[in-house]
């Protein structure tokens, strides 16, 4: 107790150095939690995006890069599904829901899917929750648009807002289909997955906008004029999605279905399990997280080891104190345990710290971060793992406390009462 | 405890052999004595071994051979945290200089002593609140009443002031024995006997070592004591014990 409120009254009195080491550890602890939230943040926001759904179908591809396309909306499609092979995949008697998706415009760099309210029913997030409006009703006429939370927070959209989507991805699209303006019909209420960062239309809107873009480009003069006229609901049937999603009566019949997609004559398409992408995507990044991690260990090696540089540095000025307390009463080991409480002194301040830091900027700016990833990051907040690394920290801080400990031990022996200098 | 008992022998030291641990022989001391209540003036130039012997008298030093009873407790027996112990309970030190550690206050400095022994604090004050108001009194009777009120942080005091709160660092809770080593020699002519005055009439019954270069200060003192009389090595550092003649090793 008294060794230790030395030790804390030392380490106060030389302030600015002791700050220094105890912010470089605090950047170092931070820099490995925030690491490990991130990536844990990541995983559970991927993890929690599917959910009921047996099978992922779309054109010929990686299974990895189904799945992002699909449903992270990162990342675009290599190809289309025909309508066809879709209608023929979805009539299949094993089937009990198919949405089809199809993507490729955006508004306000916000992705837009369009799909059948059949989304609205099966799209599950999380622990088999369903997608539920906050406000206003699913789409049901042409250029009727469902938001996501976010897009309505972030673009300020309330119910009748309206608004034109461009064709590809540029926040500010260089082909807006101006003369097509949809118009805000209902708004999900907030799921954690990038659903919030969708706008979702019905799949007839995606082709009337596209109504006479035949070689690709905007059209123009009469044939402007003649697709303005001519929308008939009946005639925008889709001649092809991006990828679709299937829920199955028995899960048994998974796998077979997986085959069926995957030999199909007529189209090249891949199915695939969310849940085997997911993990294949995890093997993938977990090369990059192993190297981060590293990194961050690293940081925190170079943190511990300036902890010991200010203390050794600081022993020779000591070595008068160390008399002094040697004179009136302390023991060998009575220094060691001084130095030693200041390393752990330090190292805990800096872990504590930050530990703080990063769960409290991770808290304050998870809208930021949110944005910039372009996905939901879940599960901030304290957990068992800030704890450990946090003990794990103060323990290395309190064994590197030996060797100043140590040689000051050994320094007191021969020192004696006087200091020779 | 029985350092609190009171002894008619405070130091006595009989065939006494000291080597540092590299091997060099710093001390060969057939007979050294301080009785109680003694103020004693030991006299040597730097290299004569004095410290070393303080070192051993303090129980920071362990003899090689011979014996070295101190406050009737057998130092030379005694393992190193014993005889910690014995000083934390019983001994004031006070050096040539830097005697106070600068990031505690001045009381904080005096009491320090109270931190290593409890029977030692018993004897200050039952509280801290009571052993710090001890220790503001001390520090008056010896002149500083203004630096303890203000609690003024150790390195703004001048050399002279900072050796008064090492006296009361010293005789807080009335030890038997006060080493001082040069605790002068940072002092002019003035400062130098007002100090001595002040720490012999505080050290009331205590034993006081009082070790100088300076012969003329020996007056203040009950005896005096050469250190070329009692240390028969010829010296403390440059004579590795393995070069030594076994006669001269026992000498």
């Amino acid at each position: 107790m008294n060794l230790a409120l030395l030790a804390w009254k030392s380490a106060k009195a030389r302030a600015a150095t002791t700050l220094l080491t105890v912010l470089s550890i605090a950047i170092s602890t931070a820099l490995l939690l925030g690491v490990e939230k991130i990536r844990d943040g990541a995983r559970s926001s991927f993890e929690q995006t599917v959910s009921g759904t047996d099978l992922i179908v779309g054109a010929r591809s990686g299974p990895i890069n189904l799945l992002l396309y699909s449903v992270f909306r990162i990342g675009d499609p290599t190809a289309n599904v025909s309508w066809r092979s879709y209608e023929a995949f979805a009539a299949r008697p094993d089937v009990a829901w198919t949405v089809p998706l199809s993507l490729g415009d955006s508004h306000s760099g916000f992705r837009v899917l369009g799909t059948t309210t059949d989304y609205f029913d099966h799209y599950r997030y999380g622990e088999k929750r369903e997608l539920s409006l906050a406000e206003g009703d699913a789409f049901s006429d042409v250029f009727d648009a469902v938001l996501g939370a976010e897009v309505a927070r972030e673009l300020g959209y309330e119910l009748g807002a309206e608004f034109d989507i461009s064709h590809g991805l540029k926040s500010a699209g260089f082909a807006d289909h101006k003369d097509r303006p949809f118009k805000v019909v209902g708004i999900l209420a907030r799921t954690g997955t990038p659903v919030d960062r969708t706008i979702h239309v019905s799949l007839e809107g995606i082709e009337a906008v596209h109504i006479g873009w035949d070689n690709g480009a905007p059209p123009i003069g009469r044939a402007a004029q003649l697709a303005m006229n001519d929308l008939d609901k009946s005639e925008l049937q889709p001649e092809s999605i991006t990828a679709f999603l299937v829920g199955l009566k028995s899960k048994s019949a998974v796998l077979r279905y997986q085959r069926d997609v995957n030999t199909f004559r007529a189209e090249a398409l891949s199915a695939v399990i969310p849940g085997v992408a997911l993990s294949q995507l995890w093997r993938v990044v977990g090369a990059a997280e192993q190297a981060l991690r590293g990194v961050a260990v690293f940081v925190i090696a170079a943190g511990l080891t300036g902890l010991l540089t200010t203390i050794l540095t600081s022993l020779n000025e000591r070595r008068r104190e160390i008399a002094v307390l040697r004179s009136v009463g302390a023991k060998s080991r009575d220094v060691f345990f001084l130095l030693v409480c200041e390393a752990t002194i330090v190292a805990a301040i800096g872990a504590l710290l930050g530990a703080a830091a990063i769960n409290l900027g991770l808290v304050l700016f998870s809208q930021q971060i949110e944005t910039a990833a372009g996905f939901p990051l879940g599960g901030f907040g304290l957990s068992p793992y800030d704890l450990y690394i946090a003990i794990g920290v103060i323990f290395i801080g309190f064994v590197l406390g030996f060797l100043p400990g140590w040689l000051a031990y050994r320094r007191s022996l021969s020192d004696g009462l006087t200091v020779r200098i | 405890m029985s350092s609190e008992e009171t002894p008619s022998v405070c130091v006595d030291i009989q065939n006494l052999e000291y080597s540092w641990p590299n091997g060099a022989h710093a001390l060969s001391v057939r007979r050294f004595s301080i009785q109680r209540s003694e103020r004693l003036f030991l006299q040597g130039p730097s290299g004569s071994g004095k410290s070393t012997l303080l070192g051993v008298i303090a129980g920071v030093f362990a003899p090689s051979a011979g014996e070295a009873m101190v406050l009737n407790q057998p130092f030379h027996k005694m393992t190193a945290a014993a005889r910690d112990r014995t000083r934390a309970d019983a001994m004031g030190v006070i050096f040539q200089q830097f005697n106070l550690v600068p990031y505690l206050t001045l009381v904080e400095n005096v009491l320090l002593p109270c931190r290593f022994s409890r029977s030692r604090a018993e004897r200050v004050g039952a509280t801290e609140a009571q052993r710090a108001d001890k220790a503001r009194e001390l520090l008056e009777r010896l002149g500083l009443q203004e630096e303890a009120r203000a609690n003024r942080p150790a390195s703004e005091l001048s050399v002279g002031q900072q050796q008064r709160v090492a006296a009361a660092r010293a005789l807080i809770g009335s030890p038997s024995l006060v080493i001082a080593d040069e605790p002068t020699s940072a002092l002019d002519a003035k400062t130098r006997n007002t100090f001595i005055d002040t720490l012999l009439s505080e050290a009331k019954d205590a034993a006081v070592l009082f070790v100088s270069h300076d012969a003329s200060l020996s007056s203040y003192f009950d005896r005096l004591t050469a250190m070329e009389n009692i240390n028969f090595t010829q010296d403390e550092r440059t004579v590795p014990l393995r070069e030594s003649t076994p006669a001269q090793a026992e000498a």
